[in-house]
């Protein structure tokens, strides 16, 4: 009984934990690009105060069942991977994660985003969501040949065995074959975040936001915290496999050390961000068929060369 | 259950900070926009957003001349906004007509039509005067007077008379159903 | 004279037609109005690819509709004004398409029927709905009888309660 509270007292934390993280990470975004832009940009809470808002609308537009299920299903989906992942010392089902495990939890919500898009009828929203799905397609090859290349150098497909050989023999990224690896998850880190090059699918102008358009009040605040958690979920992820995560056991207080652990994976989560950003800032949108064959060549060229590597 | 009406004040700050606009670029005033949202005014700073879907947005952006052919738009526009929601109205052309006083073909008084919280004066109405309105309708939020969304419920006999003289009983049916006849026409040629 | 060349070479092909150079790079053509399809076959036949703009000048003391087709040459660099003559009566305005010749010419075709009631015979289009609602068709807002003050107090109920001498529309 003391083992089911703590345990259902330790995901509401990580819960809590992760969505605050991730609101501060949308704030952050929103912050650095507008200094990026010369602007000063919105506080850094903004997004709390979006979602507030949006879940306080008077009035709600449903469309039907699936439409309200689609929600849901990405929220719980993206709360299972976070369950999976290592967060430093705690982490609730963090022995059972399994690198493909994570990866197709941390990709399904935007099924079901697309589930509630298709099923409002907005042609919009269709069209984005086929977007989305040739997207995900397209992400698929170099996600695969990176997570072959970890599997190979670490001889277990363990998310938590990863990081604790990691503290024995040096990040990731300090090996070649892992490094390539690294940058090709990276490059489709940009397309799980959303971000520029590869955002066709939400792009505002053109297809006035895509799936999103018409989700409306409640749903989008639901929306928002998916989103907040999935940031936090895919920094986590990509910090704990190719960052070398982070298990402090100097201190002599359990509880200094979790959060020293805490601390050293923010910093890495930020990093992480901060090159989607940049990448985000800089670069300009890619059409889709332009998107589909440059994660069909240069992602899966490096990353098949780093599995190949790691393979001899 | 929760009583909601306590978090009142907590839900208005969020409403007045976070203000998602659909601009409906009619007129000139769709050009002084971009000045507004990048880094010379910034109105992100007080958490604004620009928005492409009706569906997720506050505050709600006529910004010039109305022609009733956008203003059947326009109607359809709002209506699809969820219901904390905010009209603004730029430019002396929604305010009475303006430069276009006689013209055939624009609106005269768009509150006839829709509730409008705030109207700006100008002919067009500078970034900064802009700014000062999108001011006055944060306090209108946080004191409770932008009340138009409810205007237009209570009052929605008065607003559908002055539309359907404006255009005819049945619009939107015959909006809907307009280009069907050369849909077909078309299909046949095919 | 380059422009002058120009039109010498059109008008030996044209007879019916009048030409005359306005100045440097501008031309102008005045051409009866059943034999406008001839003069624009041979126009672009002699290098006048571009169609600009079709316009109507309504001349009401002379009952008269102007159109003005205006035409550029990339090959000569020339601005080309075809101007035509046709009676302003609603049933007798008529002229026939160009739109065969020139397709960018079905959309001034709607353009000048929508606020001139000017009917383009053979535009298949021309029923179709253009810039005008529903409740403006059939009302050539653009004509120069058309009582503007009058349509514009009716349809926005516009009352004339400032106005205090009834000559004077104050608003």
């Amino acid at each position: 009984m003391v083992v089911v509270v703590e345990t259902a007292l330790k995901a509401v934390l990580i819960l809590l934990y992760a969505t605050f993280v991730g609101f501060m990470f949308m704030g952050i975004i929103r912050i650095v690009t507008a200094r990026i832009h010369r602007r000063v940009g919105p506080p850094i809470y903004q997004p709390i105060l979006d979602t507030i808002k949006l879940l306080s609308k008077k009035s709600n537009i449903t469309h039907g069942l699936i439409y309200d299920f689609g929600i849901i299903y990405a929220l719980g989906a993206t709360i299972l991977a976070l369950m999976f992942i290592p967060l430093g010392s705690i982490g609730i089902l963090r022995m059972y994660g399994d690198l493909i495990l994570i990866t197709f939890l941390l990709e399904i919500p935007m099924l079901g985003i697309m589930f509630a898009a298709m099923s409002s009828g907005n042609p919009w929203a269709g069209l984005g969501s086929q977007r989305a799905l040739l997207t995900l397609l397209a992400i698929q090859v170099p996600l695969g040949f990176a997570i072959v290349a970890l599997a190979e150098s670490y001889g277990t497909f363990s998310t938590y065995q990863i990081v604790m050989a990691q503290q024995s023999m040096g990040w990731s990224i300090i090996h070649l074959p892992l490094l390539l690896a690294a940058v090709a998850y990276d490059l489709v880190l940009q397309a799980m975040f959303g971000k520029e090059p590869f955002d066709i699918m939400i792009a505002p102008g053109e297809i006035s936001l895509g799936p999103m358009v018409e989700f409306g009040g409640k749903h989008m605040g639901i929306l928002q915290i998916q989103h907040a958690i999935a940031l936090f979920a895919e920094t986590l992820f990509f910090s704990n496999i190719f960052l070398g995560g982070a298990v402090i056991t100097s201190f002599a207080s359990p509880v200094l050390n979790t959060l020293a652990s805490l601390g050293v994976l923010l910093i890495k989560q930020i990093a992480v961000l901060m090159i989607a950003i940049f990448m985000g800032a800089i670069f300009p949108r890619f059409t889709i068929d332009q998107a589909a064959r440059f994660y069909w060549k240069w992602p899966t060229i490096i990353a098949a060369t780093g599995a190949i590597l790691a393979a001899l | 259950m929760v009583d909601w009406r306590l978090f009142e004040p907590l839900f208005d700050f969020a409403r007045r900070k976070s203000l998602w606009i659909v601009a409906f670029c009619t007129g000139c005033g769709g050009i002084e926009m971009p000045p507004l949202m990048t880094s010379r005014y910034d109105l992100e700073r007080f958490g604004m957003m620009p928005n492409p879907a009706p569906r997720m947005a506050d505050l709600f952006l006529i910004t010039g001349y109305v022609t009733p052919k956008t203003l059947k738009r326009i109607i359809i526009t709002y209506e699809m906004q969820p219901d904390p929601k905010y009209v603004m109205a730029h430019g002396s052309c929604p305010l009475n007509g303006g430069i276009y006083w006689d013209a055939y073909n624009a609106i005269k008084h768009l509150d006839r039509y829709l509730p409008v919280d705030v109207i700006i004066a100008g002919c067009m109405p500078r970034p900064e005067a802009v700014m000062d309105g999108i001011n006055k309708i944060m306090e209108m939020i946080e004191n409770g007077t932008a009340d138009g969304w409810k205007r237009y419920k209570e009052n929605y006999e008065y607003y559908k008379k002055n539309q359907d003289e404006l255009f005819g009983e049945g619009w939107r049916e015959r909006e809907a159903r307009r280009w069907i006849p050369w849909l077909m026409n078309r299909k046949k040629e095919e | 004279m380059r422009e002058q060349a120009i039109i010498d070479g059109i008008l030996t092909e044209a007879p019916y037609a009048e030409g005359k150079v306005r100045r440097e790079r501008r031309v102008e053509f005045k051409v009866p109005a059943d034999r406008i399809r001839d003069f624009l076959k041979l126009l672009r036949e002699k290098g006048f690819e571009l169609m600009l703009q079709i316009t109507v000048v309504d001349w009401p003391k002379d009952g008269e509709y102007e159109l003005v087709y205006q035409m550029w040459s990339i090959e000569h660099r020339t601005h080309a004004m075809v101007r035509t003559r046709i009676p302003r009566e609603l049933d007798k305005a008529r002229m026939p398409t160009v739109r065969d010749i020139y397709p960018v010419a079905e959309t001034y075709e709607r353009d000048a029927h929508d606020f001139f009631g000017v009917y383009f015979e053979g535009n298949e289009k021309m029923e179709m709905p253009w810039i005008l609602d529903d409740t403006e068709q059939g009302l050539f807002p653009y004509r120069k009888d058309f009582d503007m003050l009058a349509y514009v107090k009716k349809k926005y109920m516009i009352l004339d309660r400032f106005d205090e001498n009834k000559d004077n529309y104050v608003i």
